[in-house]
């Protein structure tokens, strides 16, 4: 059922769309797979993508289109079967530990992952970086948020905000 | 997939605070997957940040603060926390037994898919004194009977299983 390369359901041969990302580099997929973005699929319902026509997606570039076709490769299959409610424990044991491999990556292209899940509308890949980060963030102080983040150090005024905070939340700084 | 172009070496984009430009519907996300606490503590990491966890929908699980805290939360902080996010909320779990929530000024109370036990129901409406309007949709609850003086309106959306009594 979650087989890697299975079809899409469509008799036969799998419908193929091509996508085209912002610095001009072509991306044969299957439709069922592009079709987890919101964004794509009313365009490939209506037909679009296929032949020699392309869909362009002028904000995400090739590198980070990359994976994310890698991502909507492997969850289409389970997508196709509705969540895969049947799915063996051991189809989601393997999605769980691609999913935990595929966001342990460096923070640039997880940021450029979280925009092009976000402009594509892929909702199983935006929880999934939204979980990363989250991750990131559990445990730490503000100040090793603000560097595990790669924010600048906080401003004199900053500084006195966040202590003026911490007084007022007491709470949640134990 | 026919043709993987190779990934193009990957261009190092500026590195320093890249995650400020995404957008925030994103760190709605991010922020409501935290426990209570730590969402909380966002609030100060940048302006940007600031006003971020009180639109994302509401995380609150309070339950081990007022046992084991040293700084006792109080009913006030819980409800300046209700009262200055607009919703939507995730997640309620506050714990009554001790010292019950008491809303003197809320009307309007609407509970939508939500799991309440009966008491917890109960003591939630006994803190609201002035309550005009009560719509329950799709919770999980048990039969409940509801006295109220104030009560104008009350709206119950389920289909089968629970039932109202006013």
């Amino acid at each position: 059922m979650a087989a890697p390369e299975s079809g899409d359901g469509n008799n036969g041969a799998a419908r193929m769309v091509t996508l085209i990302s912002s610095d001009n580099t072509r991306f044969e997929v299957e439709a069922a797979a592009a079709s987890l973005s919101q964004t794509l699929q009313l365009t490939i319902l209506d037909g679009g993508g296929g032949g020699g026509d392309g869909i362009p997606l002028p904000n995400v570039d090739s590198a980070t289109l990359s994976k994310v076709l890698e991502y909507c490769i492997k969850h289409a299959p389970a997508a196709a079967n509705g969540g895969a409610p049947n799915a063996t424990a051991v189809d989601r044991a393997e999605l769980e530990r691609f999913d935990n491999e595929f966001v342990n990556i460096d923070q640039s292209v997880l940021y450029s992952l979280i925009m092009a899940a976000h402009n594509l509308e892929i909702e199983g890949l935006q929880s999934l970086v939204a979980k990363k980060v989250a991750d990131m963030i559990k445990g730490k102080s503000p100040m090793e948020i603000r560097r595990t983040l790669g924010f600048p150090d906080p401003t004199p005024e900053e500084q006195a905000e966040m202590n003026a905070h911490m007084l007022e939340y007491g709470w949640a700084y134990e | 997939m026919a043709k993987t172009a190779r990934a193009l070496k990957k261009s190092r984009p500026e590195e320093g605070d890249r995650i400020s430009s995404l957008p925030d519907g994103v760190f709605s996300d991010i922020i409501s997957l935290l426990p209570t606490e730590e969402g909380v503590r966002t609030q100060v990491l940048s302006s940007r940040w600031r006003h971020l966890w009180r639109s994302a929908p509401l995380n609150l699980d309070l339950h081990h603060y007022c046992r084991f805290a040293k700084h006792l939360l109080e009913a006030s902080d819980i409800l300046r926390i209700l009262s200055t996010h607009p919703g939507p909320g995730r997640r309620c779990s506050i714990p009554t037994s001790d010292s019950a929530l008491w809303l003197p000024l809320l009307k309007q109370l609407s509970l939508l898919n939500v799991t309440i036990s009966e008491s917890s129901l109960r003591s939630l409406l006994d803190g609201c004194p002035v309550l005009e309007s009560l719509l329950l949709a799709e919770n999980t609850c048990p039969c409940i009977q509801i006295m109220s003086g104030t009560l104008k309106s009350i709206c119950s959306l389920v289909l089968e299983g629970p039932c109202y009594k006013s």
